[in-house]
Protein backbone atom coordinates (compact mmCIF):
# COMPACT_ATOMS: atom_id res chain seq x y z
CA UNK A 1 0.00 0.00 0.00
CA UNK A 2 1.27 3.14 -0.75
CA UNK A 3 -0.01 6.81 -0.39
CA UNK A 4 0.96 9.66 -2.79
CA UNK A 5 1.19 12.75 -0.97
CA UNK A 6 0.37 15.25 -4.60
CA UNK A 7 2.19 18.64 -4.65
CA UNK A 8 2.06 21.33 -6.91
CA UNK A 9 4.11 20.91 -10.31
CA UNK A 10 8.07 22.95 -9.61
CA UNK A 11 8.25 24.71 -12.71
CA UNK A 12 12.41 25.41 -12.94
CA UNK A 13 13.21 28.62 -14.56
CA UNK A 14 13.87 26.66 -18.03
CA UNK A 15 10.28 25.54 -17.39
CA UNK A 16 8.64 28.96 -17.45
CA UNK A 17 11.15 29.80 -20.47
CA UNK A 18 10.03 27.28 -22.61
CA UNK A 19 6.30 28.04 -21.49
CA UNK A 20 6.85 31.96 -22.61
CA UNK A 21 8.28 30.88 -26.09
CA UNK A 22 5.72 31.90 -28.60
CA UNK A 23 4.91 29.17 -31.04
CA UNK A 24 5.05 31.08 -34.10
CA UNK A 25 3.07 30.76 -37.47
CA UNK A 26 -0.01 28.32 -36.59
CA UNK A 27 -0.25 24.98 -38.57
CA UNK A 28 -2.15 25.27 -41.56
CA UNK A 29 -1.68 28.91 -41.69
CA UNK A 30 0.01 30.15 -44.91
CA UNK A 31 2.97 31.81 -44.63
CA UNK A 32 2.29 35.24 -46.64
CA UNK A 33 -0.67 35.50 -44.45
CA UNK A 34 1.30 35.32 -41.02
CA UNK A 35 3.80 37.72 -42.14
CA UNK A 36 0.83 40.47 -43.34
CA UNK A 37 -0.48 39.70 -39.60
CA UNK A 38 2.57 40.98 -38.14
CA UNK A 39 3.22 44.05 -40.91
CA UNK A 40 -0.56 45.03 -40.01
CA UNK A 41 0.47 44.92 -36.20
CA UNK A 42 3.94 46.78 -36.92
CA UNK A 43 6.01 44.08 -35.40
CA UNK A 44 9.17 42.76 -36.33
CA UNK A 45 9.68 41.00 -38.74
CA UNK A 46 12.78 38.27 -39.45
CA UNK A 47 13.02 36.13 -42.54
CA UNK A 48 15.68 33.85 -44.26
CA UNK A 49 17.00 34.27 -46.71
CA UNK A 50 14.61 32.75 -49.17
CA UNK A 51 11.72 33.94 -48.14
CA UNK A 52 13.46 37.70 -47.96
CA UNK A 53 13.14 37.61 -52.10
CA UNK A 54 9.15 37.59 -51.18
CA UNK A 55 8.49 40.03 -49.23
CA UNK A 56 8.34 43.85 -50.66
CA UNK A 57 9.48 45.33 -47.57
CA UNK A 58 9.20 49.06 -48.85
CA UNK A 59 5.82 48.31 -50.18
CA UNK A 60 4.57 47.16 -46.51
CA UNK A 61 6.18 50.07 -45.25
CA UNK A 62 8.98 48.40 -43.85
CA UNK A 63 13.23 48.66 -44.04
CA UNK A 64 15.37 46.76 -43.03
CA UNK A 65 17.22 46.78 -39.50
CA UNK A 66 20.84 46.86 -38.69
CA UNK A 67 21.27 46.60 -34.91
CA UNK A 68 24.95 46.13 -35.52
CA UNK A 69 26.83 47.94 -37.90
CA UNK A 70 28.88 45.27 -38.58
CA UNK A 71 26.58 42.47 -38.92
CA UNK A 72 24.14 42.50 -41.35
CA UNK A 73 22.11 39.64 -40.25
CA UNK A 74 20.45 38.19 -37.00
CA UNK A 75 19.75 34.55 -35.83
CA UNK A 76 16.37 33.28 -34.96
CA UNK A 77 13.32 31.58 -36.61
CA UNK A 78 12.16 32.96 -40.17
CA UNK A 79 8.12 34.23 -39.57
CA UNK A 80 8.38 32.55 -43.31
CA UNK A 81 9.42 29.56 -43.19
CA UNK A 82 9.51 28.75 -39.73
CA UNK A 83 12.96 27.67 -39.96
CA UNK A 84 15.65 29.03 -37.83
CA UNK A 85 18.11 30.86 -40.19
CA UNK A 86 21.61 32.47 -39.44
CA UNK A 87 21.31 34.84 -41.88
CA UNK A 88 17.88 36.17 -41.27
CA UNK A 89 17.10 39.51 -42.07
CA UNK A 90 15.44 42.10 -39.64
CA UNK A 91 12.47 44.23 -40.95
CA UNK A 92 10.83 46.68 -38.50
CA UNK A 93 8.76 49.30 -40.34
CA UNK A 94 9.81 52.48 -41.60
CA UNK A 95 10.40 55.47 -39.48
CA UNK A 96 9.58 58.79 -40.30
CA UNK A 97 12.43 60.99 -41.29
CA UNK B 1 18.32 50.82 -24.14
CA UNK B 2 19.57 50.48 -27.52
CA UNK B 3 21.44 46.98 -28.62
CA UNK B 4 24.08 47.89 -30.26
CA UNK B 5 26.79 44.76 -30.05
CA UNK B 6 27.79 41.65 -28.43
CA UNK B 7 30.88 40.73 -26.70
CA UNK B 8 31.69 37.64 -28.23
CA UNK B 9 30.98 39.36 -31.82
CA UNK B 10 27.97 37.18 -32.06
CA UNK B 11 25.45 38.61 -34.35
CA UNK B 12 21.91 39.55 -32.35
CA UNK B 13 19.69 36.40 -31.59
CA UNK B 14 15.95 37.24 -32.08
CA UNK B 15 13.54 35.32 -30.65
CA UNK B 16 9.60 36.09 -29.89
CA UNK B 17 7.93 35.80 -26.23
CA UNK B 18 4.50 36.09 -25.10
CA UNK B 19 4.52 38.91 -22.77
CA UNK B 20 2.43 39.55 -19.64
CA UNK B 21 1.84 43.33 -19.83
CA UNK B 22 1.79 45.38 -22.39
CA UNK B 23 4.56 47.36 -23.88
CA UNK B 24 4.25 50.69 -25.72
CA UNK B 25 8.07 51.65 -26.49
CA UNK B 26 10.54 49.86 -27.31
CA UNK B 27 14.26 49.02 -26.03
CA UNK B 28 12.43 48.18 -22.41
CA UNK B 29 13.71 45.09 -20.46
CA UNK B 30 12.07 41.93 -19.90
CA UNK B 31 12.41 39.40 -17.04
CA UNK B 32 11.81 35.50 -16.99
CA UNK B 33 7.41 34.61 -16.67
CA UNK B 34 6.64 34.70 -12.83
CA UNK B 35 5.80 31.81 -11.68
CA UNK B 36 1.91 31.84 -12.16
CA UNK B 37 2.78 34.65 -15.12
CA UNK B 38 1.33 34.42 -18.40
CA UNK B 39 4.55 35.87 -20.15
CA UNK B 40 7.32 37.89 -19.89
CA UNK B 41 7.46 39.98 -17.08
CA UNK B 42 8.38 44.08 -17.28
CA UNK B 43 11.40 44.72 -15.42
CA UNK B 44 11.33 47.45 -12.68
CA UNK B 45 13.50 50.39 -11.90
CA UNK B 46 15.92 48.70 -9.00
CA UNK B 47 15.57 44.98 -10.40
CA UNK B 48 17.05 43.58 -13.61
CA UNK B 49 17.29 39.96 -12.32
CA UNK B 50 17.21 36.95 -14.39
CA UNK B 51 17.00 39.55 -17.51
CA UNK B 52 15.78 38.21 -20.79
CA UNK B 53 16.67 41.30 -22.88
CA UNK B 54 15.00 44.16 -24.37
CA UNK B 55 12.11 44.30 -26.85
CA UNK B 56 12.25 45.31 -30.26
CA UNK B 57 8.11 46.02 -30.94
CA UNK B 58 5.20 46.64 -29.26
CA UNK B 59 2.19 44.56 -28.29
CA UNK B 60 -0.91 45.33 -26.20
CA UNK B 61 -1.83 42.04 -23.58
CA UNK B 62 -5.06 40.67 -23.53
CA UNK B 63 -6.43 38.18 -21.10
CA UNK B 64 -9.66 37.39 -22.20
CA UNK B 65 -10.94 35.55 -25.71
CA UNK B 66 -11.05 37.82 -28.69
CA UNK B 67 -13.78 38.25 -31.02
CA UNK B 68 -14.13 35.76 -33.32
CA UNK B 69 -12.30 33.92 -31.63
CA UNK B 70 -9.09 35.93 -33.28
CA UNK B 71 -6.11 34.94 -31.51
CA UNK B 72 -5.35 36.38 -28.19
CA UNK B 73 -1.63 35.72 -28.12
CA UNK B 74 0.54 38.47 -27.68
CA UNK B 75 4.34 38.40 -28.61
CA UNK B 76 7.31 40.95 -28.74
CA UNK B 77 10.54 40.28 -30.53
CA UNK B 78 13.54 40.40 -27.76
CA UNK B 79 16.99 40.41 -28.27
CA UNK B 80 18.42 37.48 -26.04
CA UNK B 81 21.63 37.34 -26.25
CA UNK B 82 23.01 37.20 -22.86
CA UNK B 83 26.31 39.40 -23.47
CA UNK B 84 24.78 41.58 -25.27
CA UNK B 85 25.56 45.21 -25.01
CA UNK B 86 23.13 48.23 -24.67
CA UNK B 87 23.63 51.85 -25.03
CA UNK B 88 22.03 53.63 -22.31
CA UNK B 89 20.96 56.85 -21.88
CA UNK B 90 21.78 58.95 -18.94
CA UNK B 91 18.64 60.98 -17.63
CA UNK B 92 18.68 63.86 -15.20
CA UNK B 93 15.84 62.60 -13.70
CA UNK B 94 12.83 59.95 -13.02
CA UNK B 95 11.82 60.47 -16.09
CA UNK B 96 13.21 59.68 -19.46
CA UNK B 97 14.70 62.31 -21.58
CA UNK B 98 15.27 64.78 -18.82
CA UNK B 99 18.48 67.03 -19.23
CA UNK B 100 21.61 66.04 -16.71
CA UNK B 101 21.43 69.04 -13.55
CA UNK B 102 24.38 71.26 -14.18
CA UNK B 103 26.98 70.66 -11.18
CA UNK B 104 28.41 74.72 -11.32
CA UNK B 105 31.42 74.95 -8.85
CA UNK B 106 31.20 77.41 -5.86
CA UNK B 107 34.22 77.33 -4.28
CA UNK B 108 37.74 76.67 -6.25
CA UNK B 109 40.10 74.04 -5.51
CA UNK B 110 43.84 74.57 -5.93
CA UNK B 111 44.74 70.99 -6.34
CA UNK B 112 42.51 69.91 -8.83
CA UNK B 113 40.80 67.44 -6.67
CA UNK B 114 37.38 68.49 -5.17
CA UNK B 115 34.00 69.66 -7.15
CA UNK B 116 32.29 71.73 -4.98
CA UNK B 117 29.44 72.85 -5.73
CA UNK B 118 25.72 73.77 -3.96
CA UNK B 119 24.16 70.60 -4.42
CA UNK B 120 24.19 67.52 -2.47
CA UNK B 121 26.69 64.70 -3.39
CA UNK B 122 25.78 62.27 -0.61
CA UNK B 123 22.10 62.10 -0.49
CA UNK B 124 21.63 60.29 -3.32
CA UNK B 125 25.20 59.48 -3.09
CA UNK B 126 27.28 59.69 -6.01
CA UNK B 127 30.18 57.89 -4.57
CA UNK B 128 31.80 55.50 -6.94
CA UNK B 129 30.13 57.44 -9.68
CA UNK B 130 31.57 59.74 -12.31
CA UNK B 131 31.88 63.37 -12.76
CA UNK B 132 33.89 64.97 -16.07
CA UNK B 133 33.31 68.64 -16.90
CA UNK B 134 31.08 70.03 -19.23
CA UNK B 135 32.87 73.37 -19.58
CA UNK B 136 35.53 75.47 -18.19
CA UNK B 137 39.29 74.30 -18.30
CA UNK B 138 38.29 70.74 -17.51
CA UNK B 139 36.20 70.54 -20.53
CA UNK B 140 35.29 66.72 -21.48
CA UNK B 141 37.66 65.42 -18.28
CA UNK B 142 36.10 62.48 -16.39
CA UNK B 143 37.11 61.17 -13.34
CA UNK B 144 35.81 58.42 -10.51
CA UNK B 145 34.48 59.72 -7.44
CA UNK B 146 35.87 58.29 -4.53
CA UNK B 147 34.12 60.31 -1.78
CA UNK B 148 31.87 62.69 -1.49
CA UNK B 149 30.28 65.36 1.39
CA UNK B 150 27.35 67.28 1.35
CA UNK B 151 28.41 69.89 -0.76
CA UNK B 152 31.49 68.25 -2.94
CA UNK B 153 32.54 64.83 -4.79
CA UNK B 154 36.33 64.17 -4.57
CA UNK B 155 38.88 62.40 -6.80
CA UNK B 156 42.16 60.82 -6.55
CA UNK B 157 43.53 61.38 -10.04
CA UNK B 158 43.05 65.05 -10.10
CA UNK B 159 41.80 66.99 -12.69
CA UNK B 160 44.34 68.64 -15.41
CA UNK B 161 43.53 72.09 -14.30
CA UNK B 162 42.46 73.96 -10.92
CA UNK B 163 38.64 73.98 -10.93
CA UNK B 164 37.28 77.32 -10.56
CA UNK B 165 34.19 79.22 -9.80
CA UNK B 166 31.77 79.09 -12.54
CA UNK B 167 33.11 75.92 -13.88
CA UNK B 168 30.25 73.76 -14.93
CA UNK B 169 30.52 69.78 -14.25
CA UNK B 170 28.46 66.73 -14.61
CA UNK B 171 27.68 63.82 -12.51
CA UNK B 172 26.46 60.39 -12.80
CA UNK B 173 26.45 57.76 -9.81
CA UNK B 174 27.85 54.81 -12.37
CA UNK B 175 31.22 54.32 -13.62
CA UNK B 176 33.11 51.87 -16.24
CA UNK B 177 34.18 48.47 -14.95
CA UNK B 178 33.13 49.26 -11.64
CA UNK B 179 29.51 49.92 -10.79
CA UNK B 180 27.47 46.84 -10.69
CA UNK B 181 23.98 48.42 -10.44
CA UNK B 182 22.21 51.38 -11.98
CA UNK B 183 18.59 52.50 -10.77
CA UNK B 184 16.28 53.18 -14.00
CA UNK B 185 13.94 55.65 -15.26
CA UNK B 186 10.42 55.17 -14.88
CA UNK B 187 9.95 54.25 -18.63
CA UNK B 188 13.03 51.80 -18.04
CA UNK B 189 15.09 52.62 -21.17
CA UNK B 190 17.37 55.20 -19.26
CA UNK B 191 19.09 54.95 -16.47
CA UNK B 192 18.65 57.73 -13.45
CA UNK B 193 21.67 59.63 -13.41
CA UNK B 194 19.99 61.56 -10.27
CA UNK B 195 19.70 58.14 -8.06
CA UNK B 196 22.24 56.71 -5.82
CA UNK B 197 24.61 54.42 -6.93
CA UNK B 198 21.74 51.44 -6.49
CA UNK B 199 19.49 49.21 -7.91
CA UNK B 200 19.06 47.05 -11.20
CA UNK B 201 22.35 44.58 -11.73
CA UNK B 202 23.73 46.70 -14.88
CA UNK B 203 27.29 46.04 -15.82
CA UNK B 204 29.06 49.57 -16.88
CA UNK B 205 31.65 49.37 -19.62
CA UNK B 206 32.29 52.58 -20.66
CA UNK B 207 31.18 56.07 -20.45
CA UNK B 208 30.14 57.90 -23.48
CA UNK B 209 30.36 61.57 -21.97
CA UNK B 210 29.48 64.34 -23.90
CA UNK B 211 30.57 67.79 -23.26
CA UNK B 212 29.10 71.19 -23.41
CA UNK B 213 29.97 71.03 -27.06
CA UNK B 214 28.04 67.55 -27.77
CA UNK B 215 25.22 68.21 -25.41
CA UNK B 216 26.22 66.48 -22.93
CA UNK B 217 23.11 66.70 -20.59
CA UNK B 218 21.47 65.30 -23.19
CA UNK B 219 23.54 63.35 -25.35
CA UNK B 220 25.36 61.05 -22.40
CA UNK B 221 25.11 57.64 -22.32
CA UNK B 222 26.40 54.51 -20.42
CA UNK B 223 27.48 51.33 -22.65
CA UNK B 224 26.85 48.51 -20.54
CA UNK B 225 25.61 44.43 -20.27
CA UNK B 226 23.15 43.24 -18.33
CA UNK B 227 24.67 41.58 -15.05
CA UNK B 228 21.82 39.30 -13.93
CA UNK B 229 20.64 37.84 -17.71
CA UNK B 230 18.42 34.44 -17.35
CA UNK B 231 21.28 32.75 -19.69
CA UNK B 232 23.69 33.56 -18.29
CA UNK B 233 24.16 34.55 -14.66
CA UNK B 234 27.11 36.94 -14.45
CA UNK B 235 26.68 38.61 -10.64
Amino acid sequence: MFNFIRTEKQYTKADREKMARAPGRPHGRVAGGWVSDLVSLGKAVVLCGMCQKKFRAKKCGYEVRRLMPDKPYVIGECDGCGNTTRDGQLYMKRQEK
Amino acid sequence: MEFVGTLSGSAPILKKYQIAATTTIVGVPHLITASSGSGLAIATTTSLADVIGVNLDTATYVSAQQTGNANAERTNTFVINPDAIYKVRLSGGAAAGTALPLQTVTTASSDGLVVTTAAEWSSPSMDEGSVWGYSGANVGQLRKITSVSTTAGTVIVPFNYDTVVGDVFLRAPVHPMTTVVAQLCTELTEIDATAAVSGASFLVIAMLHQDLAGDGRNQSYVLGVFGDHFLNRLS
